[in-house]
């Protein structure tokens, strides 16, 4: 009964989804487009964030490696067709968080936070300073395209295919192990996890889905420049949105990144110049009231199986997380 | 003993794990120091010792959690001395921990499924078929119905099987349990004994640290016992505990006596040596009185109807096993816990229900067990936070002086980062930084832990002229006879409830003390 329902949930917000192009203008297209990238790069985040307790705050440079990547290989002597180029912007940022994982993971708490904040911010100054290949400050042209059913219809399936992707690396012994290792390292150790290797994937994983949202963007935008694609801004809207939605849950990052992605739009148009004061606050109160997320109220009921939410959960919620 | 286990698996097999000359140091200290053990398939091998003993270090090191820093392993004949730790556990090794480590926001299935993904057979078996044995492991150790709780939300009994179970699901060859049934009661205990020997019976070989003398004597093939990071007795069961060394190593020189003069046959034992507290002084009127007093943490009732009163001149000791609920006492005393019932006064002042603070306030100062200094500042600094509350500059600059006229030693480091000092100058740094609260009464938990013998007689010293000076003294501490000798009078808590009272001196000589102990 309850699957039931939601299967018959799913298949109506996915025709939603389809056929949203024809019902919006353009221009509001562009917002859901927006939305979905967003949603992309927080499920990534949500692999190494959520389920691994890793707070990477450089996700950021795997979205401008992708961007580059894919941009770079549309151009010049290759002209690769797009999803050619996406897919080996994905396996470029894959292979380098790899390496950089190595070392950096091996670093708990604040000290592996900032480590991964140098790591985006040394690879902006890559990208700022590489002229012979990344064009410096200037940036690089993509071959345009403008049209805006095809990014949103590309993005939409990558969203679709980090939902499912979640969905099995939740059930399976790589979610498992990460999630171990997220309660207590040595415990994870001791129950037989290899914790450098799984550590390590969840982080690969997380900048594979980082550099395909990226190398959407960058083809959407056509101009990449490491002023637009490494600004700390997408990673924290990253990181934000899988707050909001869930860390560590399927639908979090996606719940998270629409709740977002609406809040920023109708912020945007009702207080123009105090725009991110506003949002912050915003965010500053779901932080206290809700710090595990909307799915956790959501699973909380399906777990405990016998009460609806009330709103007396959300102070519950706050007393059993206020900061003493 | 008690129990009646398959003979099958009681005779001695092959050896499964054979550790030579394992020691572990942590900067100059070994934790353990040379250790020999042999460790036989099917047997229950039981280990022994005081706090500190070196036991969870030793395991540690044969699970590859801490790197030995000499010596070798050969588990089941392969040399496993540098080997994962992840690894060990596919091997067939697998262990509880003593501070249970439950994978808090997973369900108990989910917990229990970890185990089976990765153990032995994990690398055989799905996710789905991971949870279906996580189902058989908490039918076992009956936890299947709440095998969809949040682990969080489960009692320390609870968690202490879901931390068996985690290790069961891994399907070990040999399982290394740290203190499972430290916290349980005497009927959980009992289920816990014919849980372990039931694994047992399956083909599981099982070493197993525990402070419950009555489970491990129960359960256990051979017993071997730890002390001060070395092998100190090893055999059977019965001949162990009757072994004088050990009885030295759990109770001190004299109770060792006691047991040597039995086996020789003497039946007088003539004490012998000073005791300095042996008349009981002048105790002064009750500073401290505690009526009827029940504690415990959460749902879990550690102490029952404690009664107890400390003189306004005396020093008290307060002994008992681990887990008898010393701490406990201590911090609902210093209201870090809140009673359940009962009454505790001080001074002619109610403060059951005054907040901590208040009770620092009133004179009442908890030196914590493990020391808890602020590592990161000076001696200096330390200290003068035990003044925190005071507001007269005069007499905190007085007391300094008068805290480094007791503790010459902490002058000379009164520069160095407390985190810097060794244990003993530590635990001199964590009792002056409670003189500096001008304590009425100081409360002292675990003075000697971690401590060379001879470091915890210079601080009884300390202790004895800081009493001379005025102040009351309500001591915790393991070693028995150390603390009796020193103290005035003295309580023995048994599992959470006082079993005997009385002067020191009759306390030591008293045949109850050991049974408290080793449950003889």
């Amino acid at each position: 009964m309850r699957k039931g329902v939601a299967v018959l949930g799913s298949l109506l917000a996915l025709g939603l989804c389809l056929a949203l192009p024809k019902l919006v203008s353009s221009y509001r297209l562009l917002t859901y487009t927006r939305f979905l990238l967003l949603a992309l790069t927080a499920q990534g985040w949500n692999f190494i964030g959520g389920y691994t307790g890793y707070a990477a705050f450089g996700n950021v440079a795997y979205f401008g490696i992708g961007a580059y990547t894919t941009g770079l290989l549309m151009l010049g002597r290759w002209h690769v067709p797009f999803f050619p180029a996406l897919a080996a912007g994905a396996l470029v940022s894959g292979a380098v968080a790899i390496l950089l994982g190595l070392p950096i993971l091996r670093l708990k708490g604040h000290y592996f936070a900032i480590a991964t904040l140098g790591v985006a911010e040394a690879l902006a100054q890559v990208a700022d300073n590489w002229d012979s290949v990344t064009e410096g400050s200037t940036g690089i042209d993509l071959p345009i395209r403008s049209d805006g059913e095809f990014f949103y219809y590309t993005a939409l399936g990558f969203v679709i295919l980090g939902v499912l992707c979640t969905a099995w690396f939740s059930r399976s012994k790589l979610g498992y192990g990460c999630v171990a290792i997220r309660e207590d390292q040595d415990a994870a150790r001791m129950l037989g996890i290899d914790t450098t290797l799984y550590k390590g994937l969840a982080y690969a994983l997380s900048a594979v889905f980082a550099a395909v949202a990226g190398g959407i963007t960058a083809y959407q935008n056509v101009h990449v420049t490491p002023g637009d694609f490494f600004q700390i801004d997408y990673t924290l809207e990253m990181i934000i949105a899988t707050i909001i939605g869930g860390a560590g849950t399927v639908a979090g990052p996606v719940l998270g990144a629409a709740i977002y992605q609406l809040l920023s739009t109708y912020v945007w148009g009702r207080f123009l110049e105090l725009h991110p004061t506003v949002l912050g606050l915003i965010i500053v109160l779901f932080i206290v009231f809700l710090p595990r997320g909307l799915m956790t109220v959501v699973g909380r009921r399906r777990a405990a199986g016998e009460r609806r939410f009330r709103a007396s959960d959300l102070l519950a919620n706050v007393r059993a997380h206020r900061v003493t | 003993m008690s129990a009646a286990p398959a003979p099958a698996l009681r005779i001695p097999g092959e050896p499964i794990l054979v550790a030579t000359g394992i020691t572990k140091k942590f900067g100059g200290l070994a934790a353990v120091d040379g250790v020999d053990l042999t460790i036989r398939r099917g047997e229950i091998l039981g280990v022994l010792g005081p706090n500190g003993a070196g036991k969870t270090t030793f395991v540690n090191c044969m699970t590859g959690l801490d790197k030995p820093t000499s010596g070798s392993i050969v588990f089941d004949g392969r040399d496993v001395t540098k080997t994962a730790s992840f690894r060990i556990g596919r091997l067939g090794m697998a262990r509880t921990f003593q501070v249970v480590k439950p994978l808090r926001q997973l369900t108990v299935r989910e917990n229990v499924a970890t185990g089976a993904m990765f153990g032995a057979r994990g690398r055989s078996r799905s996710a789905a078929q991971a949870r279906a044995r996580a189902d058989e492991v908490l039918e076992r150790v009956s936890l299947a119905d709440k095998r969809d709780r949040a682990a969080t939300t489960l009692t320390i009994p609870d968690l202490k099987r879901l931390e068996l179970a985690k290790a069961l699901a891994m399907d070990p060859q040999l399982l290394f349990l740290d203190e499972v049934m430290a916290g349980l009661n005497a009927s959980e205990i009992e289920k816990a004994m014919e849980l372990i020997l039931s694994i047992n019976r399956s083909g599981v070989t099982i070493f197993v640290i525990e402070h419950v003398m009555k489970a491990i004597m129960g359960i256990s093939d051979r017993l071997v016992v730890l002390h001060y990071g070395r092998k100190i007795a090893e055999g059977p069961p019965q001949e162990i505990v009757e072994s004088p060394d050990v009885i030295e190593a759990y109770l001190g020189e004299r109770f060792a006596q006691r047991a040597r003069a039995a086996e020789d046959g003497s039946a007088t034992f003539v004490p012998s040596g000073e005791f300095r507290k042996a008349a009981p002084a002048e105790a002064g009127d009750a500073l401290l009185s505690v009526k009827g007093l029940s504690s415990g943490y959460g749902d879990v009732q550690i102490l029952r109807d404690v009664s107890l009163e400390v003189g306004g001149k005396e020093i008290v000791a307060l002994i008992g096993a681990n887990g008898a609920g010393k701490t406990t006492l201590l911090s609902t005393i210093s209201r870090l816990l809140t009673p359940m019932a009962g009454r505790i006064s001080f001074a002619g002042r109610d403060l059951t229900a005054a907040p901590p603070e208040a009770v620092v306030d009133a004179g009442v100062i908890q030196v914590p067990q493990g020391r808890r200094l602020f590592a990161g500042l000076t001696v200096t600094e330390n200290l003068l936070q035990g003044a925190y509350a005071r507001k007269d500059p005069a007499g905190i600059e007085a007391d300094l002086d008068w805290v480094f006229g007791l503790l010459p030693r902490l002058k000379e480091r009164c520069a160095q980062p407390a985190g810097r000092l060794s244990g003993g100058e530590q635990q001199m740094c964590a009792i002056g930084r409670g003189l500096m609260g001008r304590p009425r009464l100081l409360l002292i938990d675990e003075l000697s832990l971690g401590l060379a013998p001879l470091v915890v007689d210079h601080l009884l010293d300390l202790i004895s002229r800081i009493n001379e000076q005025g102040t009351a003294v309500l001591l915790v501490e393991q070693d028995v006879q150390v603390a009796l000798e020193h103290a005035h009078r003295g309580y023995v808590l048994e599992t959470g409830r006082i079993v005997r009272t009385g002067p020191a001196a009759e306390l030591l000589d008293d045949p109850g003390i050991r049974q408290a102990y080793l449950g003889l």
